[in-house]
């Protein structure tokens, strides 16, 4: 009895291995799965949405699309380096160093080979070198970009008509005027400390190009330059000017760029992202416009991107390239100008009329540098010592010489503990 | 006893091997990880010894992380049990007290998110608080500037977890007998007195562990700090409102390569301290049960 159950079971257990077999070599159909980190009800799903379900009528693919927003992610890069989580995942420049550590990301060379379907040029030919470079690691490119991000200086344009001071001694004399006439210039969210530093960062490295800022983190040496002080002394020129709202370093987001929205305040330092995360807020008439800190010198421009990666340890690799050189097609590339009122990638497409100033700069751009300038790699030295040295500066608790004085001393410390 | 031996085993190796399983192996390796450089499956781990810690004790971020959780647990326990004390002298007599219990512990049923956004809306420069200061002619305070903000925090904290002690206690002093407390007073004793020499050492039990969980919730403080500060965004909390428990997030999610060994080894010293306190909070709460007969 014993052994006719074990034959049974025997049997039973092979007809499974079969069935299965089988079953796989018959399910020829491809699929992709795809995690969002945008949100539903953001314009970007609703973009992914039309992209997805066209692809899935052409190619026939079945496609998983989800929307989990932003925190539904955040255990994806262990679930990836498991061999799960889905094909595609959203990413950003400052990731790049992260995932490509974590062998997470398959390399894109093939895909920037590819043709974009019923275009007659490649990938690479559809996207500006500074934009490739942007979404590139030491493998390639790294994702496929759809979105550029980059940083300005962003005022109300029925207010200010053309406003764009070439040399920081035009944009000082506009903050004395506005300062002036009884309205408050700068409006900051002083808490977000990666705000803070965006007028150092523009300033150090618009003027002296990519690295600059960089390296302050590598050699303490580096703090010596001059140009180092020189975009020091400009930020401290801001803060002892009373050039920002007071009591801005209390001031928690998003306070400063709602009232910014509102008329209260001139100008607001921020990402490309500003004009769409304000549109609620915005008074009636406001036309947003924005030009570059005048930092002089190199007047080298940022350029960031966010993008679509492919997880390398997916089950759907080759759909998921596919599926990459599908989405950069003009007309999904169009809406990320027109519905998500962002830059898009592709240098051929028109930015959203609030946005023009920033893509001219960015395609015109001679040199271009990383968001951050990549300097927020070093993490214990970005967050532990850098931003808390800078925030110090913008709000007038140290002068520009202590800031190089206790950089320098800092970063030594830092290399020597490594 | 042979029987008893052999039941041994068989009776303890499921709970044992659970336990290992979930609990011991886990944190015998966040312990190794602690010895290594890692960011996460699928990068390469290298050892560096006792290196993450050296750089820790050098390190004067981590410094004020850990004072401010110090702080936090033995200044905000302080100010958390004093109002409780004080809510049972008070409470204890009163009309209506279960209603006053549910409006204290409320705050601790509201989201994060929803007392971050309050917090925005009452402590900005902007804010209510400083509108009704300015109504009163006080000048205006920066309360989420640097300098205000932790204490801002530890304030919210003894809001939001006042509520709990308080149900806590409350339940074990209404399991006293009334006649007790008529007695007292028939004898003239006052509100306080009752409170000092009846209502304490009764509910004595209750408050050492009351105690105990408070330390252990103190040393994890953390959504509260980005509810005060940078919640809603990637950024990182300043300086001066960091928990260990935040430094641990920011060396773990903020920009960069996450660093697993530093915050491994933030995780075991957090451990070695929540182990001491709990030891002594135990000792100084220690006493011999009080029954009444």
């Amino acid at each position: 009895m014993r052994k006719l159950t074990a034959v049974l079971l025997i049997g039973a257990l092979g007809l499974a291995a079969c069935g299965k077999k089988n079953s796989g070599e018959t399910a020829a159909q491809e699929s992709l799965s795809y995690r969002s980190s945008w949100g539903a009800a953001e314009p970007q799903a609703k973009i992914i949405k039309t992209l997805f379900d066209d692809f899935a009528k052409e190619t026939g693919a079945k496609v998983d699309l989800k929307f989990v927003g932003r925190t539904g992610n955040e255990n994806l890069n262990a679930e990836m380096a498991s061999g799960q989580g889905p094909d595609l995942f959203d990413t950003t420049t400052g990731d790049i160093e992260t995932l490509t550590a974590q062998n997470l990301i398959s390399p894109l060379g093939d895909v920037e080979a590819a043709q974009v379907p019923g275009e007659g040029k490649t990938v690479k030919d559809v996207l500006p070198e500074p934009v490739r470079r942007a979404s590139s690691g030491k493998n390639g490119l790294a994702y496929l970009p759809h979105t550029i991000i980059s940083t300005a200086v962003w005022y109300n344009a029925a207010e200010h008509p053309g406003l764009n001071p070439q040399t920081w001694e035009e944009f000082i004399a506009f903050l004395d005027e506005s300062k002036k006439a009884g309205r408050t210039p700068i409006g900051q969210d002083g808490t977000i400390a990666f705000y803070n530093v965006f007028w150092f960062y523009s300033l150090l490295v618009g003027a002296n190009g990519a690295g600059s800022l960089a390296e302050l983190a590598k050699d303490p040496a580096n703090w010596d330059k001059p140009q180092v002080l020189d975009a020091a002394e400009k930020v401290e020129q801001l803060a002892k000017g009373g050039y920002l709202q007071r009591d801005f370093m209390a001031t928690k987001f998003p306070a400063a760029q709602n009232a910014w929205a509102q008329g209260t305040y001139d100008l607001n330092i921020n990402g490309t992202w500003l004009a769409s995360e304000v549109q609620p807020q915005l008074t009636p008439g406001f036309k947003v416009a924005s030009f570059q800190v005048p930092a002089g010198g190199k007047k080298s421009i940022e350029v960031g991107t966010l993008g679509w990666a492919v997880n390398a340890k997916g089950k759907n690799v080759a759909t998921a390239k596919k599926f990459l050189a599908f989405a950069l097609q003009k007309k999904y590339m169009e809406q990320f100008s027109t519905v998500a009122l962002n830059i898009p990638s592709r240098g051929d497409v028109p930015a959203p009329a609030h946005m023009a100033d920033v893509q001219k700069a960015v395609l015109e751009a001679k040199e271009t540098h990383l968001s951050y300038d990549y300097a927020g790699a070093d993490k214990t030295w970005w967050g532990d010592m850098f931003l808390p040295l800078s925030d110090k500066l913008i709000s007038g608790k140290i002068d520009a010489a202590t800031f190089i004085r206790e950089g320098k001393k800092r970063t030594a410390d830092h290399l020597a503990n490594g | 006893m042979k029987t008893y031996e052999r039941a041994f085993w068989p009776f303890l190796l499921p709970a044992l091997l659970v336990y290992t399983l979930l609990f011991v192996a886990p944190s015998l390796f966040g312990f190794w990880v602690s010895l290594t450089r890692w960011s996460g499956p699928g990068s390469e781990m290298t050892w560096r010894g006792l290196d993450n810690y050296v750089a820790l004790l050098h390190n004067e971020v981590f410094a004020t992380a850990f004072t401010n959780t110090f702080v936090m647990a033995i200044a905000g326990g302080a100010l958390i049990f004093g109002f409780t004390f004080l809510s049972m002298v008070v409470l204890r007599q009163l009309k209506g007290r279960a209603f006053i219990r549910s409006v204290v512990f409320l705050p601790l049923v509201i989201s994060i998110i929803a007392i971050g956004a309050a917090v925005g809306f009452l402590l900005n420069p902007e804010g209510a608080l400083n509108t009704v200061l300015e109504w009163f002619g006080l000048d205006p305070q920066p309360w989420l500037g640097p300098e205000m903000v932790f204490r801002c925090i530890v304030g919210g904290l003894v809001w939001s977890s006042t509520g709990f002690y308080v149900a806590l206690m409350m339940s074990a002093a209404d399991a006293i007998p009334a006649h007790v407390y008529e007695d007292a007073q028939l004898i003239g004793a006052t509100k306080w007195e009752q409170f000092r020499h009846i209502t304490l050492p009764l509910t004595w039990d209750v408050f050492a562990v009351s105690a105990v969980l408070w330390v252990v919730n103190s040393l994890k403080i953390f959504d509260i700090v980005l509810a005060f500060t940078t919640a809603g965004t990637a950024a990182a909390p300043p300086i001066p409102a960091r928990t260990i428990a935040v430094q641990q997030y920011i060396v773990v999610k903020g920009s960069g390569l996450p660093e697993l060994g530093s915050a491994a080894a933030m995780g075991v010293m957090t451990l070695l301290v929540t182990a001491v306190l709990i030891v002594l909070t135990r000792r100084i709460t220690r006493r011999d049960r009080v029954e009444l007969s």
